[in-house]
């Protein structure tokens, strides 16, 4: 499977990758909507760590054998047996935190989402949950610091 | 006594697109922009903008434009408001006033007065696409006399060492140090790809480097930065630097906070020393002495490698290339007084030296009226903005140029003229980590490649429409070229006719 | 029903044995697999029974693997009363069912959780309005009571009440649950203070002043002595300090037992939990088991108990399929260690491994409260070993990592445990790679670069 891998030697801490992941992720997917009409609904999957000194942009890895899948008590976090992308549903995820829990990079989130908090995370800006899209933080990124290449591996557990 | 220093930018946001996301304020070393969630407000502090324009790239919404700061001249021609300007900043500082790139002032540009030519009926016009179109330039100096054995179809005379150009265009000589180690890189990476050659500057040679050494021209310059016998031999030609075209007749000074521990390294001096490059070579107060330097040179590098000397257009120029080249210089290039640098004098920036067109027809006649064109390349630097300039100044006489400016504009430079603040916002002329990582040099020498083939491909074009199929037919080739509101002496200085002629 | 012959059979329909079945699936594309399970439903979340509650989720939603599941990885499924195993002859490979059929298997997974243990309280029992809450039918009866209780109450112009009997993981999220409904909701619990098991006495105390503010009154150091009322329903209790509470219903959860009577039965070997070997077999030939009946081993202090966790429950279910499928390069099962994930209104409660670290084991811990969080790293020979992280959830994952790494932590900032989350960032720059780089291409360098460069 295609994946996203951040390489910090080349993050520039701007987060232009945040606010294209969260325009992406908006109703209108418009950036001015987003921000300005929509406020805090669209929530971004992608979060750069650091300040400009060293910074990293991080989202879902797409483990081979997730832990919050594992951990998942409602079934609303899977990983596609066909393209090995993992995503959260969002009506059936109840918020209950176990997959942040387990997740060893702090890529699941928590968050408020139309009044309900649900786990929030990176679907590769897929159409459908489970189905590979062109990542828009890859294309906002001005530096390659974020990649998004065929990956050797663990597309399947 | 107070005194307001204008701003010289004022920075232009639109309020329906912006959405306080604070990429701006992220991006912006000078530190304009500040997200000010109290007011629900981006703010700027127009006084520290210079107009990079990195912010207005890097805005997702494209809601910021920069513009000059609104206040109104005196109407006066003769004290305008920047000259005003100039007076208050030396009435308050007592310093000399610095800026960078290349000569902005209003002087003419000769290449924009000459035309090309085309071939009609009499003679074919040639498509680059399906004939063999030849862009290659050797540099160096030919042999006297070229004697071949026809039976073994062999070269019998000794060639000296010659530089192999696979298109026409060099980076010129920026140092690690004014420009950053990636910036380097991206340039040696697209001079690797195009078969050309970047230029190290006079700050060393960076090992991260040395593996680019055979697309390389070491420097050696008035302060012999990182200059040791194998630095000489890392590269493909060694070039003395006896003056740049932004700043003829003086040195150069990299301040001491500048000299880091990598900087220190390459250029192998004290770290947070001071880099003093003298204005002379303290070695060098005639010919005869430079003959002795480029002699030396051949002899570190074993008679190998040709040895080029760079000097800037002034006023004798002609005279002084005559000598350069009997001094045994294989490449002579000459620096016009619109080249770019990393910090100068304004005063001598703006005013000093020569336009390279007019330096450039000068030393290609008088080597000829001398017959010693043939013992030496010429290669024109000092702001080859396009394939066009390319054209022209290989009609005027030169072999091949070298370009900084263009390229640098294809690594993100926006030309502000702020280099020497050291905080480039685009991660080239900086020295400043996290400002030096924003240039990823596999982008830069991808862009930097892509401009290259795209100039070349032009040239081809316009060498096709010429009737011509290879560049060196081109060399020195001014019936190729005519003049437009040029004045006879200008024409005559140029050795071209008039358009209509 | 009549007689059948399966490759495998699972007993139990929830997070172990689904798991399972899907593993031995992926890994055994031929075998028969049937899976029978006692209650009447597909498998759902049955941690969910809280969230179904408190309107959060919805019991269409509570499917934990979507429609056509049991079609799509063909596997046979009965559920209901008539499907309970009765019985077990490890043997004959053979299990009989409730309705008296016989299941001959190959290979035999049981799966059968944990069930609610009931305290012999007075009065307790054949309330009708006394639930467990451990199933969905619990949580029907449970969420039916608490509307009725609203309305009665609303119609007597009186408060409407809720006892909760313990103050382990399901009686709060109980209480949580049902406060929605009622004015009141009293937590009994016996020990010194709430949630004994994944808190320590600060936090303890943190948490049951939150919770507080939603109405719901936590009595520690209490039980009921007895359960009074008129005929089939309770209405009040008995405190076993004398005071008497009203109550318009009561939920008992005061612990859950491994549910393993039908192995031991068969002869299986018990401890805590089942006993099993590394790939998940129990002391009997071809019977597996995997989930809250199996004792486990603690990797973090050695000890063998039952760890009724729903991760836990995959991680083995998927464990003992794999080894029952014959899958190659199948990972031992080598213990495990807790980690809790629960939120109690808009507070979270993430804990992880040892949480009251005994005194004079060489154990040091790191604590701050400040107002509604409170924090606590547990450290032993410098390396992680438990956490509470109670209203600040960030990056609680990452330091599950780091006990489940044994990460050393002199290499970790200070500052990255009490004042702020630890990030990525915190890690050094070859682990950070080594993290967050997994099947990365070789023919790229540590620049993205094509190596040709």
């Amino acid at each position: 499977m295609k994946r996203i891998y951040a390489l910090e030697r080349w993050c520039i801490d701007c987060k232009r990758c945040e606010v294209a992941c969260r325009v992406f992720h908006s109703k209108s997917r418009d950036a001015v909507r987003a921000y300005r009409i929509e406020g805090d609904g669209p929530k971004n999957r992608i979060w750069v760590e650091g300040t400009c000194a060293a910074s990293l942009a991080l989202n879902c890895r797409h483990c081979a054998d997730p832990a919050c899948v594992q951990g998942c008590i409602s079934g609303a976090m899977q990983k596609n047996p066909e393209t090995g992308i993992v995503t959260v549903d969002p009506h059936r995820c109840v918020g209950c935190r176990t997959c942040a829990t387990l997740c060893p990079f702090g890529a699941v989130r928590i968050e408020e989402v139309a009044g309900r908090e649900i786990a929030i995370k990176c679907d590769l800006c897929g159409e459908r949950l489970g189905e590979a899209g062109e990542p828009r933080c890859v294309a906002a990124c001005p530096n390659r610091a974020l990649i998004y290449v065929e990956s050797e591996g663990g597309s399947h557990e | 006594m107070l005194d307001y220093l204008l701003p010289r930018y004022k920075v232009m946001r639109d309020d329906d697109l912006c959405i306080r996301c604070g990429v701006c304020e992220r991006s912006c070393s000078n530190e304009v922009h500040r997200v000010d969630s109290e007011l629900d407000r981006v703010t700027a502090n127009h006084a520290k903008c210079v107009n990079c324009q990195r912010c207005v790239v890097v805005c997702p919404t494209h809601a910021l434009a920069i513009s000059k700061w609104p206040q109104v001249n005196n109407g006066s021609n003769n004290w305008t408001l920047e000259t005003m300007q100039d007076i208050a900043k030396q009435a308050q500082t007592g310093a000399v006033l610095l800026s960078s790139m290349g000569n902005p002032k209003p002087y003419p540009i000769y290449w924009d007065r000459l035309l090309l030519n085309a071939s009609q009926v009499t003679n074919p016009s040639i498509d680059p696409l399906r004939e063999p179109m030849e862009t290659r330039v050797f540099l160096g100096r030919r042999p006297d006399v070229l004697r071949v054995n026809e039976r073994e179809r062999t070269v019998v005379s000794k060639m000296l060492p010659q530089l192999r150009l696979d298109v026409p265009v060099m980076f010129s000589a920026m140092s690690f140090g004014s420009i950053s180690l990636n910036a380097q890189m991206a340039l040696a990476m697209a001079a690797e790809e195009l078969g050309t050659y970047f230029n190290t500057g006079e700050g060393g040679f960076h090992q991260a480097l040395r593996k680019y050494g055979s697309h390389a021209v070491v420097q050696v310059a008035s302060g012999r930065f990182g200059v040791d016998v194998d630095y000489l031999n890392a590269g493909a030609m060694v070039e003395i630097k006896i003056g740049q075209g932004a700043k003829p007749g003086i040195g150069g000074h990299l301040p001491g906070e500048k000299i880091s521990a990598e900087v220190s390294r390459t250029r192998m001096i004290p770290e947070g020393a001071d880099a003093i490059s003298p204005a002379p070579h303290h070695d060098i107060y005639s010919i005869e002495d430079l003959r002795q330097l480029v002699y030396s040179l051949k002899e570190a590098t074993r008679y190998e490698k040709p040895v080029a000397v760079k000097i800037a257009a002034v006023h004798n120029v002609a005279a002084i290339a005559s000598g350069v080249a009997r001094a045994g210089a294989d490449v002579i290039v000459v620096d016009g007084f619109r080249g770019g640098t990393g910090a100068a004098p304004a005063c001598i920036r703006d005013n000093v030296g020569i336009p390279v067109e007019l330096a450039l027809a000068a030393i290609d006649q008088r080597l000829r009226d001398e017959s010693i064109r043939s013992s030496v390349s010429l290669v024109a630097a000092g702001s080859i903005r396009s394939s066009v300039d390319i054209v022209r100044a290989i009609a005027l006489g030169a072999d091949a140029v070298y370009c900084a400016s263009a390229p640098l504009i294809a690594l993100g430079c926006h030309q502000c003229q702020d280099c020497s603040s050291g905080k480039c916002n685009w991660g080239i002329a900086t020295q400043r980590d996290d400002l030096v990582r924003r240039l990823n040099p596999e982008i830069g020498a991808e862009r930097v490649v892509n401009l290259v083939r795209a100039w070349n491909h032009e040239i081809q074009e316009m060498l096709g429409g010429m009737g011509l199929n290879a560049i060196d037919s081109l060399r020195g080739n001014r019936a190729m070229l005519r003049g437009v509101g040029l004045n006879e002496k200008e024409l005559s200085i140029l050795g071209v006719k008039h358009a209509g002629e | 029903m009549s007689d059948r012959i399966v490759d495998y059979l699972v007993i139990g329909n929830s997070a172990a044995g689904v798991t399972a079945a899907e593993q031995i699936r992926a890994n055994d594309a031929q075998g028969s697999v049937l899976i029978v399970g006692r209650e009447p439903y597909a498998v759902y979340g049955r941690p969910l029974i809280s969230y179904l509650i408190a309107g959060r989720t919805t019991r269409e939603q509570m499917g934990w693997k979507g429609p056509g599941f049991y079609d799509r990885i063909g596997a046979e499924c009965l559920v209901g009363p008539d499907a309970e195993v009765v019985s077990l002859d490890p043997e004959a490979h053979t299990a009989t069912l409730a309705d008296g059929s016989v299941v001959t298997y190959g290979k035999c997974l049981l799966a059968t959780g944990s069930i609610p243990f009931t305290p012999p309280i007075k009065g307790l029992e054949g309330r009708e309005n006394v639930h467990t809450f451990f199933t969905l039918d619990d949580a029907e009866g449970v969420w039916g009571d608490a509307r009725r209780a609203r309305q009665d109450a609303d119609a007597e112009g009186r408060p409407a009440r809720a006892v909760v009997i313990g103050s382990g993981m399901i009686g709060l999220k109980a209480a949580e649950a049902v406060a929605g409904y009622v004015d009141e909701v009293c937590v009994l619990e016996l020990a010194e203070r709430i949630l004994p098991a994944v808190l320590d006495a600060q936090g303890s105390e943190l948490l049951q002043r939150l919770l507080g503010r939603h109405g719901i009154v936590c009595r520690p150091g209490l039980s009921v002595q007895e359960v009074c009322g008129d005929g089939g329903r309770a209405t009040s209790v008995v405190l076993t300090n004398g005071e008497r509470i009203a109550c318009d219903f009561i939920v008992a959860a005061v612990g859950v037992r491994p549910n393993s009577t039908l192995a031991v039965e068969a002869g299986a070997q018990q401890g805590r939990g089942l006993v099993c070997g590394p790939d998940l077999q129990t002391s009997l030939p071809d019977v597996y088991a995997a989930g809250d009946l199996v004792q486990v081993t603690d990797v973090l202090t050695g000890d063998e108990r039952p760890l009724a966790l729903w991760p836990n429950a995959v991680q083995q279910g998927a464990c003992a399929g794999r080894h029952m499928a014959g899958a190659l390069d199948v990972e031992p099962f080598d213990g495990a260690f807790a980690v809790n994930a629960v939120d109690f209104f808009e507070d979270s409660l993430l804990t992880a491994g040892v949480i009251n670290p005994p005194e004079g084991e060489g154990y040091e811990t790191l604590e701050r409260q400040e107002g509604d969080s409170y924090v606590k790293f547990v450290m032993k020979d410098g390396r992680l070993c438990g956490y509470i992280l109670l209203g600040r959830p960030d990056n609680a994952g990452v330091y599950t990592a780091l006990i489940k790494n044994g990460a050393e932590l002199s290499t970790f900032p200070e500052e990255a445990f009490l004042d702020r989350p630890l990030e990525n960032l915190d890690f050094s720059h070859d682990d950070r790679w080594e993290r967050l780089h997994a099947f990365y291409p070789s023919c790229l360098d540590d620049r993205g670069w094509k190596e040709a460069r």
